[in-house]
């Protein structure tokens, strides 16, 4: 046996090919049924394994493959006509010689089950088939929802595991002519465009079979090569003759780089080519009519990354024919085509790769989803209100979300998603979602090409080189020593930086990897703001990547601290600890860490800071919140502070959102106004003119909600001092000190605000 | 304690030897890929005391364990200290020695069970100890320690699933 074993490995990553074939052909030929160069093929391809499987002494495979063999001789002479039985058992063989194989891959053996059963029923179907022919000659594809035709284990919901098999190269092409047409089928009837999602033609004599492991083996020494560049580049030299060749071994090795990487892409349809079964099997489990349409099969990505999105885009597939797409009665009743249609389309965006995959179906009943997240204490009514309906969606991917059986029966959508939402986010990928009730669901899954190699920031922290992924960077912003420019300042002890009217939490680097027991990056260093996850959150560091310099001081070539990195991977002792995605060699031969920002943003723990535009009142409670204040800028540069109990949420508005309703200025949110007072006027003064966008601070009082429209929303505090209530004026209970400063505590019991109603902005 | 020897040959077995804290030890040397010596490492902030930093070896990245630590004998490197490169799997890891010596043939029937207990026996990676001429030889198995430096794997997603149907197939790693 040993000695088989190279060959019982090529028969095996041979035959899942073939089986992947098979597939397609049995799709293709469920749409033509009489199509003689399909036939031709799945006979062909039938006969070639159980003739390996003879020869290796396979017996059960052997014989399952006769009789289905049997079976499609028959068809393929003209002397059955295919039905729904005889479909079905053959996928049902599709399905046992995939598991055989699978068993003979894992030990050896052929496994314990019996099939003799369904080679029997193989052979009944060929006899009984032979019966009806006469009853129903020309059956048309079939419209009614069919008998599951699978009465095997082995069924659709077991698909996503077979992707344990070996690495799968270009698909097997008809290497042999296929034109044994049979004469007793009319050539005519086989429209040849249905062919189209199956035929997947590609050179055999263009490609070859490499081990993965040679691939990446070749990367490497690729890397080496590129780092014995660098060397040279850095070593002076007057010699003309040597400057020509480094320069030329210099460009080598740049093209050599781009080509070795791109044997890690792998075009998508060794992942969409599995649908059309999945959605085939699944659809006829529910009696569904599901029409599949795969656009862009050819978009490539890293072989890794297409193993990672499987079982994100099978699940995501399945939810779309389960939940989204309704079964035909109702899709009729609804004024739609019985067959529903699902579009898988993959393309290149912008250096991702975009998937999407949308369906004609229910959608998503986005009242129910709000409602549910209400009810799951996700947000407040309030600010549900406030979002728009493509946010209320991102409310489906939260853990547990969609579980109840209210958003399940009502929307259909989301088992799961959570999972989904965190498999392709660890990959640096987005998944989003749009929806329109009763017109279909949008579902777009952004990766990246590749994670072996991307563009990074390579930082310093302490005697540390570290590299951020460039894909997570916002922007840059240095401290000065003197103070002046943006500052770190501290918020309930949690370090912020103010951007532009934000306050973003900022992480020391160099405290939070212990590599000093205090920061040295308070006044001075390099903030790098990052996005991850809809987060926002500084780095602060101590500076970029100093410039290499060559033997003579000079700044070498490769000085940019936006570089692109090889990524290598660390091992499970080192991504253990979490904060690290992988490892880069530097041009000079030295390593950097590759942030894990995810995992470093999880470490950190940061509190979530009160954001203009966030709805802060979620998680407030009446104690913590009675001495502390919002601190804001009016329009005439007033500092005032509002209780912050009062305060039911932030929000930004624009000019264009304000509406004059009965002589006063309100804000549409959902089906209700609020209407929206300058803290100037209210304050005695002459209200500034409108800016175009200004931040209102939205109070609930007894009659209503009011907003109190400031400039700039300064900083949420706690009172330094007691309220000085002598200095009361009109609007204001008293000044208190807040933040080191004086500030006009605004009376939420005066009548202006205690009854919008008589409000004026 | 089981009293076989740590991996291969049923009879004799071939250890390479190494110097930790006064303290002779071997490995099998089926398992070393090479033998370094020490440069500078790139050290790994928030790693376990007993990861000493990682060394980038032929487009590998290896992290390197302090044998002193990881064995409970003292701490930091001595000068002039090896790197032994094992192979466990398709990962490399670096052993952090004081002097790699030679391979040496052991034959497997004169190897005792170990006895006494430097560190906590779950994560002891003795298996057997042998008496060379003068001096006492500590098998040590690799797997072992490696094995328990690893963290139980938990996944980024480490909340309460409860996803009903139609999840199973969607791993949460």
């Amino acid at each position: 046996m040993n000695d088989n074993r190279e060959f019982v490995e090529e028969f095996l990553v041979e035959s899942s090919e073939n089986l992947d074939q098979l597939d397609r052909d049995l799709l293709a030929l469920e749409q033509a049924p009489s199509d003689p160069e399909r036939l031709a093929s799945i006979f062909r391809t039938v006969h070639t394994i159980k003739g390996n499987s003879g020869f290796f002494g396979f017996s059960k495979l052997g014989a399952l493959t006769h009789s289905g063999e049997h079976l499609l001789g028959r068809l393929r002479d003209g002397k059955l006509t295919l039905n729904d039985r005889v479909t079905g058992s053959l996928y049902s063989m599709v399905d046992a010689v995939r598991s055989i194989l699978q068993s003979i891959e894992a030990d050896g053996t052929e496994g314990d089950h019996d099939f003799r059963d369904l080679a029997q029923s193989l052979v009944a179907a060929a006899a009984e088939a032979e019966t009806e022919r006469a009853e129903a000659p020309q059956k048309p594809p079939p419209t009614e929802p069919r008998p599951a035709p699978l009465a095997f284990p082995q069924t659709a919901d077991a698909l996503p595991t077979a992707s344990a098999a070996p690495p799968e190269p270009a698909p097997q092409p008809d290497v042999v002519a296929p034109a044994q047409a049979s004469p007793a089928i009319p050539p005519a009837q086989a429209p040849p465009a249905v062919a189209a999602a199956a035929a997947t033609v590609t050179a055999a004599e263009s490609s070859i079979r490499v081990d993965v492991g040679l691939l990446a083996s070749i990367l490497d020494l690729v890397g080496e090569l590129v780092l014995a560049r660098n060397q040279l580049r850095s070593i002076e030299t007057e010699d003309p003759a040597v400057q020509a060749v480094a320069h030329r071994i210099n460009a080598v090795t740049n093209a050599l780089q781009e080509t070795a990487v791109k044997t890690r892409m792998q075009p998508i349809d060794h992942l969409f080519s599995k649908f059309p079964r999945t959605v085939r099997d699944l659809a006829v489990a529910l009696g569904k009519e599901v029409q599949l349409v795969v656009d862009g099969a050819d978009t490539e990505l890293d072989r890794t990354l297409i193993e990672s999105i499987r079982d994100p885009l099978t699940h995501l597939i399945r939810n779309a024919v389960d939940h989204g797409i309704e079964s035909p009665a109702d899709r009729e009743a609804a004024g739609k085509p019985r067959a529903g249609r699902l579009l898988l389309r993959a393309f290149n965006e912008s250096g991702q790769v975009t998937i999407e995959i949308e369906d004609d179906g229910r959608g998503i009943d986005v009242e129910a989803v709000r409602a549910k997240a209400i009810a799951k204490g996700l947000v407040t009514p309030e600010a549900v209100a406030l979002l728009a309906d493509d946010d209320v969606f991102q409310f489906i991917f939260e853990p547990g979300f969609s579980t109840a059986a209210a958003v399940t029966n009502v929307s259909g959508r989301g088992v799961g998603m959570d999972v989904v939402k965190t498999n392709i986010e660890a990959i640096g990928g987005t998944v989003d979602l749009h929806s329109r009730s009763g017109r279909g669901t949008t579902i777009r899954v952004r990766v990246p090409l590749t994670l072996a190699i991307m563009p990074a920031l390579i930082v310093r922290c302490d005697q540390q080189r570290l590299a951020i992924p460039q894909a997570a960077v916002g922007e840059l912003i240095s401290l000065r020593p003197d103070r002046t420019g943006p500052r770190i300042e501290g918020l309930d002890g949690s370090p912020v930086i103010r951007v532009r009217g934000r306050l973003v939490p900022v992480v020391y680097l160099d405290e939070f990897l212990g590599l000093r027991g205090r920061t040295a990056c308070r006044h001075e260093g390099t903030v790098v703001l990052l996005r991850v996850d809809d987060r926002e959150f500084g780095l602060v560091i101590d500076g970029l990547r100093t410039v290499q310099s060559s033997s003579d001081g000079k700044p070498a070539a490769e000085a940019a601290s936006l570089t692109t990195i090889v990524v290598k991977p660390i091992g499970p002792l080192l991504s253990q600890i979490g904060v690290y995605a992988g490892a880069t060699v530097l041009g000079d031969g030295g390593v950097a860490l590759i942030l894990d920002l995810r995992g470093l943003l999880r470490m950190a723990d940061l509190p979530p800071v009160e954001q203009p535009t966030a709805a802060i009142a979620v998680e407030a409670s009446g104690t913590e919140l009675a001495d502390r204040y919002l601190v804001c800028r009016t329009g005439a540069g007033r500092r005032v502070a509002v209780p912050l109990h009062g305060v039911t949420r932030l929000e930004t508005v624009t000019a264009a959102d304000l509406q004059p309703v009965a002589g006063r200025q309100v804000v549409r949110r959902g089906e209700g106004f609020t209407p929206v007072v300058d803290v100037d006027s209210l304050l005695g003064g002459s209200a500034t003119p409108t800016p175009a966008a200004f931040h209102v601070v939205v109070l609930g009082t007894p009659a209503g909600s009011i907003g109190l429209a400031v400039r700039q929303i300064v900083d949420v505090a706690a009172a330094e001092s007691p309220l000085q209530a002598d200095l009361a004026a009109a609007g204001v209970t008293g000044s208190l000190s807040l933040g080191g400063i004086a500030t006009e505590v605004l009376d939420l019991a005066d009548a202006s605000i205690a009854s919008p109603l008589q409000a004026r902005l | 304690m089981n009293s076989a020897s740590p991996a291969t040959a049923p009879i004799d077995l071939d250890a390479c030897a190494f110097l930790v804290g006064g303290h002779c030890f071997a490995v099998p040397s089926s398992l070393v890929a090479e033998v370094l010596h020490a440069g500078s490492l790139t050290p790994v902030p928030l790693a376990i005391d007993a990861v000493a930093g990682l060394i980038h070896l032929r487009g590998q990245i290896v992290p390197v364990i302090d044998m002193r630590r990881r064995l409970g004998l003292g701490e930091g490197l001595a000068a002039g200290s090896d790197l032994l490169v094992v192979r466990l799997g398709g990962d490399h890891y670096a052993l952090l020695v004081d002097e790699v010596l030679d391979v040496n043939r052991i034959p497997t029937d004169h190897i005792e069970p170990p006895s006494g207990s430097l560190i906590e026996p779950a994560a002891d990676p003795r298996t057997g100890v042998f008496a060379d001429e003068d001096r006492l030889v500590h098998l040590l198995d690799p797997q072992r320690i490696v094995h328990s430096l690893l963290r139980p794997r938990v996944s980024p997603a480490a909340r309460p699933t409860v996803h009903k149907q139609g999840t199973s197939h969607v791993g949460t790693d």
